[in-house]
């Protein structure tokens, strides 16, 4: 029988009591546990990924907003800003680099970004590396401006004729709300297994529904109201089949010119995320379509296939979870056509401009420089990062105390408990010293009980601490942006239950006083 | 052999408190000698500054070569493990502990190894007739097992002093005798020294010697 076989009998012996305390010092435990985790996920999300990023431009509103959504991808863009400011930007001797982003589509629940080459620059920190540097696998997309100049110029000349024709059939300019409006519909008809198959079977597709409508278009105006989102959407078919007339055209034109590039340009580049091929098991050769809207919104005409060219290296960053793809692709879908202006205007927009100024006092010239346009919002990536940890901060450290506090009130129920029990444990105590137990071990049997206590309620804290954090992910990731995985094994969590054992290990000190100071004489008369 | 000699206790913090004269008192090796005299007399009182577990005002105590209260008192208490078995009036095991277990305890502190304690504690046991008992938890266990268990776990160590205090007054007659019997028994094969307190007279007939603590303090030729 040893010193630690008679604590465990001590514990057995009590078991409802060191059951409810060891619960005690597992609920506060939980609780810190828990903000730890979120905490390190935090800081992962928002910190680690944040690096290298400098100064976002975007359409006026939110500065936070803007840099949570163009370097973090949650939260929706907060508007459109004017082309022309991203290629000042490019001449701009300041800029080192500027990487424009047109968000708004995704695929299958994954962000897609318009962007260019820029985006494979060295200096465009995730991932690291230049140009093929930064992918597993595959190659950089081809960004071809030129195209994209036509693409924007054609966006122009056809918007005055779509307005033309909007006055003749109704539409118009509001067409990219329209699309919004039949987003439900469309969905049930482009269920998601239509999202991700071989072109020429999707092309097929494609033209067999758009035969079946043309050929019920006219009964459907005197059809009645529940109808209305189906008519809004034979409008859009209606428009996809002109454009691939016009499409047909073009090639006609390129074709007349014998300009080889251009043949290339009618099939679409993308570059996915580690995630994103992870999780989807896409490879590079499959062909993609991306939907409008971030949440799984509706197709796109499903001429347009992208074609994985390339999957980019893991980086632990919110650019895992991208799909990217050419800016000038993105504006060749009519869908974007109508979204891709100002609204009331011919200037083609952008979701976001990231620069990455000069070293030196470039990046102040700058930012002072474009604080004075009205016409975009400048943010400042660290210093919207510092405002968001500071507001997250200081809620963390609430939390934090509040945890503290519980776990405080657990291990002086552990005194509590330890200390009450300590009056029926005094003729024991005198029994052992009568047969010869010093007063150290009695001491130590009561510290170690308080300690074994407190780590048992310590490691079951820390499990159900994983636990909570597995059983909140899903509100964390609509609440915050991100999802903590609750396999996540924080450092410090070992330091907590350190900490929480030393704790109450001392919390047992004064009752093993009291065992300690325990008169044996007199407590050895068989009636006290 | 115990030497103990004018020995007084005080009890109370403060200086001039009630003081109890309880004299001088030596034992021979294996010698056996009872302990008997009114209530309040000290009996219990002599047998804990005998086991080191009180601290006289006064005198002192030398089992053997050993003064027990020149040691300190963690040296004291090893020594009381080692060296002294006590049996009390009930039992007094630790609930929660199985018999075997209540008896390897005393072998533990005594610095004994786990197996050799617990094979120490199974031969002693059996040598109490609870062979069969041994896993069995001190309530399921009547009192005169009980006190078999307590007579074991003083005698596991095979102590040189016994120091037993009315260790049969919860017991009746036929257990009394039965007990004290093994008790003689034990002793005698541990070659100890036994010292008991009792205020009854047939257990105080069977010791040659009697040491009356109402006849005041103790007298080294009584
Ligand atoms: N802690 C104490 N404080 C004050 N007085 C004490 C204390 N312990 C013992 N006494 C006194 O010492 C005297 C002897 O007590 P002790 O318990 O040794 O008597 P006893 O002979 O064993 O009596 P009994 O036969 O009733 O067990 C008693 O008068 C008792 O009141
Ligand atoms: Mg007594």
């Amino acid at each position: 029988m040893s010193l630690f076989g008679l604590v465990l009998r001590n514990l057995r012996l009590r078991g409802l009591s060191s059951t409810l305390t060891a619960l005690s010092v597992a609920l506060g435990t939980m609780l810190v546990t828990a903000i730890l985790i979120l905490q390190g996920a935090l800081d992962r999300h928002y910190d680690a990924p944040g690096r290298g990023y400098q100064i976002v431009v975007g359409a006026p509103g939110s500065a936070l907003q803007l840099v949570l959504n163009a370097v973090y991808h949650v939260d929706d863009a907060p508007g459109l800003m004017p082309m022309r400011v991203w290629w000042e930007l490019e001449e701009d001797d300041s800029v080192a680099l500027a990487v424009p982003y047109a968000v708004g589509d995704s695929f299958r629940g994954f962000r897609v970004v318009a962007t260019t080459d820029a985006f494979f620059a060295g200096r465009s920190p995730h991932p690291e590396g230049e140009g093929a540097e930064k992918l597993a696998e595959g190659r950089p997309f081809r960004f071809d401006r030129e195209r994209l100049e036509d693409v924007l110029r054609e966006l122009g000349a056809e918007l005055e004729s779509a307005s033309a024709a909007a006055s003749a059939s109704g539409g118009g300019p509001g067409l990219a709300q329209s699309h919004g409006a039949t987003e439900g519909a469309e969905e049930e008809e482009f269920g998601p297994e239509s999202e991700f198959e071989s072109g020429s079977e999707s092309a097929a597709h494609h033209d067999d529904e758009a035969e079946h409508h043309d050929d019920e278009d006219e009964h459907h105006d005197d059809e009645d109201e529940l109808d209305g989102d189906e008519d809004e959407h034979h409008d859009d078919e209606d428009e996809l089949d002109e454009d691939e007339d016009e499409h047909d055209h073009d090639e006609d034109e390129h074709v007349d010119d014998e300009d080889e590039h251009h043949e290339h340009e009618t099939h679409y580049e993308a570059v996915v995320g580690a995630e994103v091929a992870r999780t989807l098991g896409v490879r590079v050769g499959d062909r993609i379509e991306p939907t409008h809207g971030v949440e799984g919104g509706r197709a796109h005409d499903h001429e347009h296939l992208w074609e994985v060219v390339g999957i980019l290296k893991p980086t632990d960053t919110p650019v895992d979870r991208l799909v990217l793809i050419p800016l000038d692709s993105f504006f060749s879908i009519e869908d974007h056509r109508g979204g891709a202006l100002l609204p009331g205007t011919t200037e083609p927009g952008l979701s976001a401009v990231l620069v990455f100024p000069r070293p030196g006092v470039h990046k102040v010239m700058l930012l002072s420089r474009l604080n004075r346009r009205p016409e975009i919002q400048v943010a400042d990536v660290h210093e919207e990062i510092g405002h968001l940890f500071d507001i997250v901060g200081s809620v963390d450290v609430l939390f934090l105390l509040v945890s503290i506090l519980v776990i405080v009130v657990g291990l002086l129920s552990v005194l509590i408990a330890l200390y009450n029990s300590m009056n029926e444990r005094r003729r024991e105590v005198a029994i052992l010293r009568a047969i010869g137990a010093p007063r150290r071990w009695v001491l130590g049997s009561v510290v170690i009980e308080a300690a074994l206590i407190t780590a048992i309620g310590a490691g079951l804290g820390v499990l159900m601490g994983h636990a909570l954090v597995a059983l909140a992910a899903g509100r964390v990731e609509s609440a915050a942006g991100f999802r903590p995985n609750a396999l996540d094994v924080v450092p410090t969590e070992g330091l907590v239950v350190l900490l929480v054992v030393l704790a109450g290990a001392l919390a047992g000190l004064w009752p093993a006083w009291k065992a300690y100071a325990t008169d044996v004489a007199e407590n050895l008369r068989p009636t006290s | 052999m115990i030497r103990a000699d004018d020995l007084e206790v005080a009890f109370g913090r403060q200086a001039g408190s009630e003081t109890l004269a309880l004299g001088s008192l030596h034992l021979a090796a294996g010698e056996r000698a009872c302990v008997v005299g009114g209530s309040g007399s000290g009996k219990t009182t002599l047998l804990h500054v005998l086991a080191g577990i009180v601290s006289p005002t006064q005198g002192r105590v030398r089992h053997g070569e050993t003064d027990l209260f020149a040691l300190k008192e963690a040296a004291r208490d090893r020594f009381r493990a080692e060296k002294i078995g006590y049996v009390f009036q009930t039992a007094q095991l630790l609930q929660g502990l199985s018999a075997m277990e209540n008896v390897a305890l005393a072998a533990s502190l005594a610095g004994l190894g786990r197996a050799d304690a617990r094979s120490k504690a199974e031969a002693i046991l059996k040598r109490v007739e609870l062979g069969h008992r041994l896993d069995a938890r001190p309530g399921t266990l009547s009192v005169g097992e009980q006190q078999r268990v307590g007579i074991a776990r003083a005698l596991v160590t095979k102590p040189a002093v016994v120091l037993a205090d009315e260790p049969t007054a919860s017991l009746d007659e036929r257990r009394s005798a039965e007990v004290l019997d093994l008790l003689d028994e034990v002793v005698a094969e541990a070659g100890a020294t036994l010292l008991l307190v009792t205020h009854e007279p047939r257990v105080r007939d069977r010791f040659e010697r009697v040491l009356d603590l109402d006849d005041g303090p103790l007298e080294v030729d009584s």
